[in-house]
């Protein structure tokens, strides 16, 4: 079975929090008065799961491991830190245009200016503000003579 | 130098002397002996008288060789002291001239060195005066280049001062944007590994 991973779910650890939280949750053979992670309740929301039985935590169990081994996880370096709506609205954004369980590590550097620089396993995509000024230096040097 | 040929020419006139003297008395004593032979009084007082006569003519006689002695040598002290003099003018001459020379031609040598060492000096100021110009319009260059070279991180520091409080809202259109201009690559650099 496949679920839909929520925006709020957007990185490596958080799926090995919830692996954790729900292998523990199996040992202790489900106990009724035993309080949830906004995670794995937020996932339980986006995928309809009203009851977190033997079944559905093993089919998430399964789902979270198949989304470590196969989804990509790139690092997205960023100039300023993102409200969690503005977070979420990003992901979204970057699922839909990338890849839908994509997994993204967040990194702050303020000297980018604006923009960003993503990190894949492979290549480097610097899209900073910063970068743009370094590549039209000559530019910015005739500007500045010729003023 | 002139009181030590005095002195010699006083010793020379006193041995003179000396000499007439001892040749006064070897004549007075060979008479002497010849009348020694004849007796009686009248040839002693002869004898005596004709010895105090020839005494007395000695003595004169050898005043008068003394002063005229005295005479030559005080003329000739006198031509030697004028020889001496002009000598010494002469030779005081030459050695102030030879002097005079040695001070012109040292004169002229430190003259010479003078000029050449203030050419030297001039020389040298105008090469250190190119060498700092070439050097600072070196440094001038090197800075202006190091400028250029370095603007992009200047103006990037500045502008990370200015707009150090540029919050994500500000620039997330810009992110988006070239999120969306780069998609294609990155998509296609994600495929790839997955």
């Amino acid at each position: 079975m496949s679920y839909r991973l929520p925006e709020g779910i957007y990185n490596s650890s958080q799926l090995r929090q919830l692996h954790n939280e729900l292998t523990r949750l199996r040992s202790l053979r489900y106990p009724k008065n035993i309080v949830f992670s906004s995670n794995l309740q937020d996932l339980a929301s986006a995928n309809n799961i009203k009851k977190l039985n033997v079944a559905t935590v093993g089919d998430i169990l399964k789902f979270i491991d198949t989304t470590l081994d196969e989804s990509p996880e790139l690092t997205m370096t960023l100039a300023s830190a993102p409200g969690v709506d503005e977070r979420d609205e990003l992901i979204a954004r970057l699922r839909r245009l990338l890849h839908p369980k994509l997994l993204v590590h967040f990194i702050i550097r303020p000297e980018l200016l604006a923009g960003c620089v993503v990190r894949t396993k492979t290549a480097i995509f610097d899209m900073s503000l910063a970068r743009a000024l370094k590549d039209n230096q000559q530019k910015l040097v005739t500007r500045l003579k010729n003023a | 130098m002139i009181d030590t040929i005095i002195l010699i020419l006083t010793i020379i006139s006193v041995a003179t002397f000396l000499i007439l003297c001892l040749i006064a008395a070897r004549y007075l004593k060979e008479p002497l002996s010849k009348k020694s032979k004849n007796t009686g009084e009248d040839l002693a007082n002869m004898s005596r008288q004709a010895k105090a006569e020839a005494q007395d003519k000695l003595e004169k006689a050898v005043a008068k060789e003394i002063i005229a002695l005295q005479k030559t040598l005080q003329a000739q002290a006198n031509v030697m002291q004028v020889g001496f003099t002009k000598n010494l003018q002469d030779i005081t001459t030459a050695q102030l001239a030879e002097f005079k020379k040695t001070m012109d031609l040292a004169d002229s040598n430190m003259k010479d060195q003078a000029k050449m060492i203030a050419h030297q000096g001039q020389q040298h100021s105008k090469q250190l005066q190119q060498s700092l110009a070439d050097e600072t319009a070196q440094i001038k260059q090197k800075v202006l280049d190091n400028t250029d070279e370095q603007i992009a991180e200047i103006m990037i520091s500045y502008l990370a001062e200015v707009a150090g409080d540029l919050d994500y809202q500000q620039q997330k259109d810009y992110l988006y944007s070239s999120i969306e201009a780069n998609k294609d690559a990155i998509k296609k650099d994600i495929a790839n590994v997955v």
